[in-house]
């Protein structure tokens, strides 16, 4: 495949900066933040591109758990901050909800691909960072819905709870809520996938040299992963936000305002 | 022999209970006792704690409590779900979930605490709203169009049908106009009066002089305490 040189990566960024100008004449003042994070990508995946170039020639167990450990941490702190209503400890929820679903799966799938190489950098790290990358969004979707609905609604599960509803009961509807929310767009890109769009991973093998049918399998195989590991990455975090809500049973802290929203 | 029991078992009996946040103790109770049969008015400015009082009792805010009884049951051996069967919150703003009120029903029906009982209510709800002069038309109106009277009549039917011992009325009457908040009293009074020795009602209201809810008890919320007016 052929080699992008650095200066063609540069001189891309005018596409940038013609949105950016855009956006400065017409003060919608989203300029900065485009350029930066365009800044970000550009140096970030540099970064990365020369990292994984380091612990493909190393290829130890120990560096590539550190690595995909690491990670599931950034993820993790990008996902809180993004997140509206937050609650103590979720943090920690999201971290769980995140390397129990995603790790798992993708070394399922991983060993159904080939066992003999799952546990190569090459094919370990990249997989992992994939499914980690679409399952975040899904995922802080789903916690920031249900708390969204729970704060929200909270005389409606007042209501419930007074006639005897449990937890579970009470906070059916925004389970519900909240995981539709969380899981449509995966949903949405599967239903058109192949039609609307060809998705990012298949491209990247086309272009690689790689055959169609070969690599729709691989995408295939990427969206089972991602789409599994958000409906249950998103259905742990969600229970772990009602474990919070229900405390002890079923006694309402937030209702005395020791919830955080920012 | 019902009677008999009736004389020494207590409605509810508390000994020291607080609500505490974040270290804080924003309620303490020192002593609360409540007779079978008796109607307990509960006073105090408005956001002196008398909701989070009521919401305490049904354990819906987390406590700390020495003794808590309720019909010589120990209430924080209970579940939840089940004290609040026997201990009943009605709230001055209930938020009805679903589309249609009898939708709501149905779903109240539904819950694991009501399972194969709840069937035995239905005739009895239709002639709890023809007392409010509601019809089976009711059953089929939206719960976004129905009015804070209208809901707080639905509320306490659910209530008079579902609750075993005692009604926490938080300004359940609040919303309704002067002939239905009478008929609405008249109507507790009655669920009270049938069962006199297993049942007992606290309320709050900003005009107790108005009500027919004559109370043999009195309590006041002062600075976060529970205290009884002789």
């Amino acid at each position: 495949m052929t080699s992008i040189s650095h200066i063609t990566l540069i001189s891309l960024c005018i596409f940038s900066i013609f949105c950016a100008y855009i956006s400065y004449s017409n003060k919608w003042s989203i300029e900065k933040p485009f350029l930066v994070s365009t800044l970000r990508c550009f140096l970030q995946l540099l970064l990365l591109g020369y990292f994984l170039k380091l612990i493909f020639t190393i290829n130890r167990i120990d560096l590539i758990l550190l690595t995909i450990t690491t990670m599931t941490v950034i993820a993790t702190f990008s996902n809180y901050y993004r997140l509206e209503y937050k609650v103590p400890k979720m943090w920690g929820y999201n971290f769980f909800a995140l390397i129990c679903t995603t790790w798992p799966i993708a070394l399922i799938c991983l060993y159904l691909i080939d066992p003999k190489h799952m546990t190569e950098a090459n094919t370990l790290i990249p997989f992992v960072g994939m499914i980690i990358g679409n399952a975040l969004n899904g995922i802080s979707l789903g916690m920031d819905g249900f708390n969204q609905e729970i704060i929200n609604n909270r005389r409606m599960v007042v209501t419930l709870l007074s006639y005897g509803a449990t937890p579970k009961e009470a906070s059916h509807i925004a389970f519900k809520k909240a995981m539709k929310l969380s899981t449509s767009p995966i949903i949405n890109s599967m239903s058109v996938a192949g039609i609307v769009s060809v998705p990012g991973m298949m491209t990247g093998q086309i272009m690689a040299g790689m055959p169609p049918i070969e690599s729709a399998k691989y995408q295939f195989v990427v969206m089972i992963a991602v789409s599994t590991s958000i409906f249950l990455g998103s259905y742990f975090g969600i229970l772990f936000c009602r474990k919070h809500y229900f405390k002890n049973g079923a006694s309402l802290e937030f209702l005395l305002g020791s919830h955080q929203h920012r | 022999m019902e009677h008999h029991w009736s004389f020494y078992l207590e409605a509810i009996n508390i000994d020291k209970l607080w609500v505490t946040l974040k270290g804080i103790h924003i309620l303490q109770v020192e002593k609360f006792c409540l007779q079978p049969g008796d109607v307990c008015y509960l006073g105090g400015h408005s956001g002196s704690g008398k909701s989070i009082f009521f919401k305490s009792l049904i354990r819906l805010l987390p406590i700390e409590v020495q003794n808590y009884k309720i019909f010589n049951e120990n209430a924080m051996d209970l579940k939840p779900e089940l004290l609040r069967t026997k201990i009943m919150y009605l709230n001055q703003q209930p938020q009805i979930p679903h589309h249609n009120v009898h939708e709501f029903i149905n779903f109240i029906s539904t819950l694991s605490i009501y399972q194969g009982q709840f069937n035995q209510f239905k005739d009895n709800m239709l002639q709890l709203l023809r007392a409010f002069s509601r019809d089976e038309k009711f059953l089929t109106l939206e719960t976004s169009n129905l009015s804070g009277g209208e809901t707080q009549i639905l509320q306490l039917i659910l209530g008079i049908l579902l609750c075993k011992n005692v009604l926490l009325l938080d300004e359940a009457f609040s919303a309704m106009d002067r002939h239905t908040q009478d008929i609405a009293e008249k109507l507790v009074l009655k669920w009270l009066n049938d069962n006199s020795s297993q049942r007992s009602i606290i309320f709050s209201s900003h005009q107790p002089e108005l009500s027919h809810l004559n109370p043999q008890a009195n309590y006041v919320i002062h600075k976060g305490h529970v205290q009884k007016l002789e």
